[in-house]
């Protein structure tokens, strides 16, 4: 049996940890050179901003309904993901990691989703 | 003002620990050493200061509202997030979307956030009004300049 672990918004997800004042506010994180938006909270997803649009194409709405974009900071959501991963290794037996927000451990832990929740990521 | 944890730059804990075993990482081709019996194991201050590994955090005061208690300007602050909050910890809070340090006071069910300097008010929720404990202090680390 497999558990799948995905981080949810997870680059927004890592801002929100030490910039509480953007909860519940459509935020951003955008690639670099601030490029295009590469991960949205769920108040930006409910903007119709879609994964990979153009920064230029969604900064209007800056103005218009309190859009907050973010460059890139990879350093940290690389640390909060290892934070992650260590937890979700020792759930099971191995573990895949898939990519930054997604691993598989061997088998499910109920606890899991609580702990991940209170101790690094909200 | 409250003693705000500026959050800007998060900073990264070395996940592995510096300390070295004293002695008995080698291979004894002779008399083995006398010493070798009264080795200890160095003292690791992560180790000390560190117990939730993925869940601490190094945040800097600015402020002097906790300076009754030990806490200054410029301290580094060690934050787990992982301990459940109690009456008379001191932890970091999220008031109206900023950080604050203050010692947690939970009596009878009413909550409210205590500065450790008199000329500081206590941070009393309004109705409706939440708190959110964000973690728990557990150590401020305070460097000497020399």
């Amino acid at each position: 049996m497999y558990a799948h672990v995905d981080g949810n918004n997870f680059y927004v997800s890592a801002e929100n940890v030490f910039r509480p004042s953007l909860k519940g506010r459509p935020v951003v994180v955008l690639s670099n050179n601030d490029g295009c938006c590469i991960s949205r909270s769920n108040e930006a997803k409910a903007l119709g901003i879609k994964m990979g649009e153009p920064w230029f194409k969604v900064r209007h709405l800056e103005e218009s309904a309190g859009l907050v974009g973010l460059s890139a900071n990879f350093v940290l959501y690389g640390d909060m993901s290892d934070r992650m991963m260590s937890l979700a290794a020792g759930l099971g037996p191995t573990q895949e990691v898939y990519s930054i927000d997604l691993s598989a451990p061997g088998y499910c832990c109920v606890s899991f989703e609580k702990e991940v929740v209170d101790w690094c990521c909200d | 003002m409250h003693s705000i944890i500026k959050a800007g730059q998060p900073v990264l804990l070395a996940g592995t620990s510096a300390a070295l075993p004293l002695a008995g990482d080698c291979v004894q081709a002779g008399f083995p050493s006398p010493a070798e019996d009264f080795a200890v194991k160095r003292i690791d201050l992560t180790e000390i200061l560190v117990k939730h590994p993925q869940a601490t955090f190094l945040l800097r005061v600015r402020g002097d509202s906790m300076r009754e208690a030990g806490i200054f300007d410029g301290d580094t602050l060690v934050v787990d997030r992982a301990i459940k909050p109690h009456h008379g910890h001191i932890v970091v809070a999220v008031v109206e979307g900023e950080f604050t340090v203050k010692q947690l006071h939970d009596r009878a069910g009413r909550i409210k956030l205590k500065p450790a300097n008199p000329t500081y008010p206590e941070i009393i929720p309004r109705d409706g009004q939440t708190v959110e404990v964000w973690g728990v202090v557990t150590a401020s680390i305070k460097q000497f300049g020399v």
